[in-house]
């Protein structure tokens, strides 16, 4: 089946920043976390693969199709696509019944009812005005608009800040029936790693304009550990041989020394007497992003 | 198109109607001083230029010039609905200003003689010269915004508020020092258009192809825009 999104190589080059080699896929039913500190290069990643920029190089395609910026054929793409980036981007002098009036001239898909059921399910009054509306409203308006129009793929960019941890569960229990169709997918950016423990099946993480990692995520929080060692141990648990050269990640600090193992249940067997506690998605970045690789 | 012109008018709605109310309240004391030429005049450049410098601002506010590019809708598309949203902005301001001079006229017909200032007199106000004006003060405000509208949409309201007085200083002395005014002055060229412009239907006549070069001339700048467009990133 063919991916929604096939990043290839994609480099963009600024004055202070560059994006170099990045590729990333989002397969048909998949969640695909992307992460990385601010200023990594997600979101001008997710500007190119929507088009907004143009790449210097590389290639980016959406549904099978190459995309290229400013040309017709980008519109039919971006149809088949709902998107949520990280504020509530309409007008302050719209009300919110407004954002049916702007889909509905925008996507020939466009439901009106289901749009009416998202921001009754959001608590959303129809009458009220885009100014008016919390950081978490606004986000909520955000993303009735973009699966309004029943898209294939979601790209969401920090689409969960500004929630409350109820109202986030309540996006990702509607994420989750998004993708539970099976040919959709979502791409979806964010510093909020829990939600990606709860939603993504991938982890795509990107450092300074380049992906450091690319996981599934049953790899980083079901087979990875953070065995919790005192220095001395530390030495003992990389010459044993259990941890493969390069693969461990170490990062001291004022109570010990952490480190990132790939089979947290092979390092159990060997140092029973050692706590190695599962990894989530914020260590694992972590401890890769600023530990010393051993 | 239809997607650039339905959210601009959402955006603005609130706005305009703001506005029609006050340009109700401005119009009566205006037009006790410069009548209803002058007044309608004054609304019909106020009203488009207001709309475009709104449009323009809530384009940067929380990523909305962004966020519009992700729907099916190109960039060409952006800037000939943002075009044809101020151009639509201004028939309707057109429209309006001369619905509500020949309002006040009227009304001002139905009073006695004694009651009505000087300058709303029907005398000093006939239907072709307040047509006229309004149709001049139009052009010159289509006129700024062919020059300010590329300059919007290549860098954004917050960069073009600095680059846009300058080319209009740039314009504006180009333009003193081809046009001579003592001379034109001088040799009766100013009068001999006034006195054109007071003859038979002569201001009918000058509004009309007033619009027009303008219109040409803003078709002209919105091509200009696309191409401005294309290159901007976000």
């Amino acid at each position: 089946m063919t991916n929604l999104i096939d990043i290839e190589n994609l480099g963009k080059r600024y004055d202070d920043f560059s994006l170099t080699g990045v590729n990333l896929a989002v397969e048909p039913g998949c969640v695909v976390g992307f992460i990385g500190s601010n200023g990594a290069g997600k979101t001008t990643t997710l500007k190119a693969a929507l088009g907004l920029i143009a790449p210097d190089e590389g290639t980016v395609r959406l549904f099978g199709q190459a995309v290229t910026p400013g040309s017709s054929a980008l519109d039919d793409l971006k149809s088949r696509i709902g998107v949520v980036l990280d504020t509530c981007a309409f007008p302050s002098t719209c009300r919110v019944g407004d954002a049916g009036l702007i889909g509905r001239a925008a996507y020939a898909t466009w439901d009106a009812s289901h749009f009416s059921r998202l921001l009754s399910t959001f608590g959303l009054s129809p009458k009220k005005k885009v100014s008016e509306l919390s950081r978490g409203m606004g986000m909520k308006l955000t993303l009735a608009f973009a699966l309004a129009h029943h898209p294939e793929l979601l790209v969401l960019d920090e689409a969960t800040a500004g929630l409350d941890p109820i109202a986030r569960d309540e996006v990702l229990d509607i994420l989750r029936d998004f993708v539970a169709e099976g040919d959709r997918g979502i791409l979806m950016s964010t510093h909020i790693t829990s939600d990606l423990e709860k939603i993504a099946d991938e982890i795509v993480c990107v450092d300074n304009g380049a992906i450091v990692f690319t996981s599934p995520k049953d790899v980083i929080t079901d087979e990875a550990g953070v065995a919790r060692c005192r220095a001395a141990e530390v030495e003992t648990l990389l010459a044993s041989g259990v941890v493969a050269p390069g693969a461990a990640h170490v990062m001291r600090h004022d109570y010990g020394t952490d480190v990132l193992v790939p089979d947290r249940f092979a390092v159990a067997r060997a140092f029973p007497d050692l706590v190695v506690d599962k990894a989530t998605i914020e260590d694992y970045m972590t401890l890769t992003l600023k530990g010393e690789s051993r | 198109m239809k997607t650039m012109i339905v959210s601009d008018f959402a955006a603005l709605r609130s706005a305009l109607l703001q506005l029609v109310g006050i340009c109700l309240v401005v119009s009566l004391f205006m037009s006790y001083v410069m009548g209803a030429v002058g007044t309608s005049a004054a609304i019909g450049a106020m009203i488009p230029f207001m709309c475009l410098f709104s449009l323009a601002a809530l384009d940067e506010q929380n990523g909305w010039e962004r966020f519009r590019l992700t729907l099916p809708i190109t960039r060409r598309q952006v800037v000939f609905g943002r075009y044809a949203s101020v151009a639509i902005a201004t028939v309707l301001a057109f429209v309006f200003s001369l619905a509500l001079s020949f309002a006040l006229l009227a009304v001002m017909g139905l009073l006695p003689a004694a009651w009505v200032p000087e300058s709303l007199a029907p005398a000093e106000n006939p239907p072709a010269a307040i047509v006229g004006a309004t149709a001049g003060s139009v052009g010159i405000v289509m006129i700024a915004m062919v020059v300010a509208l590329p300059l919007i949409m290549r860098f954004g309201m917050t960069k073009a508020a600095r680059i846009v007085p300058l080319v209009v200083v740039i314009v504006i002395a180009g333009c003193v020092s081809f046009f001579d005014a003592d001379y034109l002055f001088a040799n009766g060229l100013v009068s001999d258009l006034v006195a054109w412009l007071d003859t038979g239907s002569n201001y009918l006549v000058a509004a009309g192809a007033t619009l027009a070069a303008v219109a040409i001339l803003y078709i002209a700048s919105a091509f200009l825009s696309a191409k401005l467009y294309e290159g901007r990133e976000f």
